[in-house]
């Protein structure tokens, strides 16, 4: 009979053990120290599943229409394909081109201005963007608190029902983290597993000869700024981080994107003006518009003849990592969005 | 019999005695106008623009509150921030017992540091309003109220002072003299800050810049430890 009670003693320690489950993410010994203090958020399965039924959920939204995977959509790298500019609640369209989402632990800094300074405060910004989520994050709460489904869910998660702004955040920022892509055809010639046909080895050679200064290896971005010589699209006026420092050496200058994914990612640019890849190596070629600003290594046009042009896209299609875009474990939480009850409150 | 008496009495003083060294120290803040302490919505009369304005928001966070005597320090608070809102909370209380100070000094606002560290809790929780989404960074000062000299919407005038990075840090430190009590009032000079503005001109504040660094070192003259 005394054992009757300790099953569910044991039971409930077994679950406080599951509730702070550790997650160890993985990524290649040839990837640099991540910027993220995983210290501050340690990663935890439940906390990333929080996150990732957040990410897809359109409660974050004013109207409960769009969700952060409506314009970071898992089967495009988390981009927003076919829309140079994206669009939010009410289909407004904003002025920027939805930047894919990966690797996200490595950046200093993020959106195309690098107003935001740390992910976990990201969410903040398309949340309440009018033309995005269009939502006060404190109206967020307040839902997400009457709604059983996450009562349960941030229960797993925290140990604590009460939802806050720092855990929808934190939650937020732990799913994102998962999101790596480090298994592209680079990335299997880099650990020896396969090999660069002749073309591709002709094309990173001309990568690194003229592209890897700011789309530096293995991440293929410095996540720095630079003014890549693009004119100024004259119906959107956009300066960039100009627009956020107001100091004239920042004019023109757009966050560094990463070239991993470069075949789901279209169409490129902060605004999105270039639909195809070669329309990208035209630009660098015979597109810069010189400026004050203008980046140190693009003062000298970059040279490049149609076959090396032909080579150079053949080498940044090693980058695509269908692992990546495929992995079941970033799509749609429909086990738990579609089947829970607290949904329809 | 006698001995359980003695028991429950030597019982009682402890814990009167405990309870009387409870009493920390409590710092309270009043928002003032003129003479008289701000109520939300309550008109006040602006000289500065000679009409009548009302407030009905009010925060601020203060942080890193440090006790002196003779000019050492006594008390840290280490890095905590407080968010202090004449809706909800207008004071703090330090739990050390016997501070013997002569000054207070803190800081309003929120330091780069915590600016640059993720989400956080409680108080810098980002649902207080207190945080921009739009560009990192903690509000400092959130201001509200309307006047009719505001050809704005609703009248409304707007100060939410921030800014961490220079050129355009806000933080500022105020440093007052405090006698020894349980209790120091701080007064917080609303009609001071006000009438120092050109609220007819200036009354949508709501970025870093030079125009917040300017209100923030106007606020950080309207902090006053009353008699």
């Amino acid at each position: 009979m005394r054992f009757k009670f300790l099953v569910p003693i044991c039971l409930l320690l077994l679950s406080a053990f599951t509730a702070s489950t550790i997650y160890k993410l993985n990524y290649p010994a040839y990837f640099p120290t991540p910027v993220y203090d995983f210290k501050k958020n340690p990663l935890a399965d439940k906390k990333i599943t929080l996150g990732r039924v957040l990410f897809y959920d359109p409660i974050l939204s004013k109207d409960n229409t769009i969700s952060c995977a409506s314009c970071h959509s898992s089967f495009n790298a988390f981009a927003h394909t076919d829309h140079a500019l994206s669009h939010g609640i009410k289909d407004l369209i904003g002025s920027r081109n939805a930047p894919a989402l990966m690797n996200l632990a490595w950046h200093k800094t993020f959106m195309w201005d690098g107003a935001i300074n740390h992910l976990d405060v990201q969410a903040l910004a398309p949340i309440s963007h009018p033309k995005e989520m269009g939502e006060k994050i404190e109206a967020v709460i307040a839902k997400l608190n009457q709604t059983k489904l996450y009562k349960n869910l941030f229960y797993a998660a925290f140990g604590d029902s009460l939802i806050t702004g720092e855990k929808v955040l934190k939650a937020l920022s732990q799913f994102q983290l998962t999101l790596i892509s480090a298994n592209s055809k680079y990335d299997k010639v880099k650990s020896g597993k396969e090999k660069f046909t002749e073309q591709e080895k002709k094309g990173y050679a001309l990568f690194q000869k003229n592209c890897n200064a700011c789309h530096i290896e293995p991440l293929f971005s410095n996540f720095d700024f630079a003014n890549n010589g693009l004119p100024v699209d004259t119906t959107l006026n956009d300066f960039g981080k100009w627009m956020i420092t107001k100091q004239s050496a920042d004019s023109l200058k757009f966050k560094i994107p990463s070239l991993r994914n470069l075949s789901y990612t279209y169409p490129y640019m902060h605004d999105g003006r270039f639909s195809k890849l070669n329309q990208v190596l035209n630009h660098y070629s015979n597109g810069i518009k010189q400026g004050p600003t203008l980046a140190n290594e693009l003062k000298n046009p970059i040279k490049l003849s149609a076959d090396e042009k032909v080579d150079l896209i053949a080498f940044l299609l090693t980058l695509n990592d269908l692992d990546f875009v495929f992995n079941p474990k970033f799509r749609y939480p429909k086990e738990i969005l579609l089947t829970s009850e607290g949904k329809q409150n | 019999m006698k001995k359980v008496y003695l028991l429950f009495i030597a019982i009682f003083i402890l814990i009167n005695f405990a309870f009387s060294q409870n009493k920390g120290l409590a710092i309270k803040f009043v928002p003032m106008y003129g003479t008289v302490k701000v109520e939300q919505g309550k008109k006040y009369f602006s000289t500065a623009n000679n009409d009548s304005l009302s407030i009905e928001t009010f925060r601020f966070y203060i942080s890193n509150i440090t006790l002196l005597k003779n000019g050492k320090v006594v008390y840290h608070s280490k890095s905590n921030c407080y968010l202090i809102d004449i809706e909800k909370r207008l004071e703090l209380e330090i739990k050390q017992k016997n501070l013997v100070f002569d000054a207070i000094k803190f800081n309003v606002g929120v330091d780069s540091t915590t600016n640059v560290s993720g989400a956080m809790g409680g108080d810098l929780d980002p649902m207080n309003g207190m945080y921009w989404a739009w560009q990192s960074g903690y509000i400092n000062f959130k201001l509200e109220g309307t006047s009719k000299v505001c050809k704005t919407r609703n009248n409304i005038f707007q100060f939410h002072i921030g800014g961490y990075q220079s050129p355009n840090a806000t933080l500022q430190t105020i440093n007052l003299p405090a006698k020894n009590n349980s209790i120091i009032e701080i007064n917080v000079a609303l009609d001071q800050f006000l009438n120092g503005i050109d609220l007819k001109n200036a009354n949508e504040i709501m970025s870093p810049g030079e125009n917040a660094v300017k209100l923030a070192k106007l606020y950080q003259t309207i902090f006053s430890v009353q008699e």
